[in-house]
């Protein structure tokens, strides 16, 4: 369901995110199946790639939740908040249990953004990345 | 123990699939400029 937030919330917001000059890109884990069917449904703007293995993930430092970040009381509320915008939950694949996250990554690839997710459906804001681009961008040393 | 990656590190070249299973280095998304990189929770 949080999944199917983002990746919509994505598309919603492709134009800005280009404008900031960023492509979109997501990885997910499951079979290439499946990325090819989240793409093509709710976020065509996306490169969809697929990580079973979750080498990916332990590289970029995230790890599996525990019992609080996957059914806490902000879960419930990230779930009704998801809900209410018309996300529903769907096949889990893959690993339940492992809590995402979002980076921006410049072209000589230095980690410009990094937004670990504390609980499952905890989204960093669009406004949040896009000033931290932004100001990236008009001081690229800072 | 996985560490979390601070901002100005370098980001690992990890190798996974694309959408039709073929090998992609995660490289490949920002040689032409920046990239919003999600990693999802799962596909579900």
């Amino acid at each position: 369901m949080f999944c199917r937030e983002w990746l919509a919330q994505l598309e919603q917001h492709k134009d800005e995110i280009n404008a900031a000059g960023l492509a979109l890109a997501a990885v997910g884990i499951g079979e290439p199946k499946h990325a090819q069917r989240y793409c093509g449904t709710l976020a065509p703007s996306v490169t969809c790639l697929c990580n079973k293995t979750l080498e990916a993930y332990r590289a970029f430092g995230l790890k599996e939740g525990g019992l609080l970040q996957l059914v806490g009381p902000q879960v419930f509320a990230a779930g009704a908040r998801a809900a209410a915008g018309g996300a529903r939950q769907g096949e889990t694949t893959g690993n339940a249990y492992m809590l995402g996250g979002v980076f921006v990554v410049d072209q000589q690839g230095v980690i410009r953004f990094a937004d670990y997710d504390e609980y499952a459906g905890d989204h960093p804001a669009f406004a949040d990345i896009l000033a931290v681009v932004r100001a990236w961008r008009r001081d690229p040393a800072g | 123990m996985t560490k979390r990656l601070q901002v100005g590190s370098p980001a690992p070249d990890a190798t996974v699939l694309d959408a039709q299973g073929q090998p992609y280095r995660l490289s490949r998304l920002w040689q032409d400029g920046p990239v919003l990189l999600s990693f999802l929770r799962h596909f579900g």
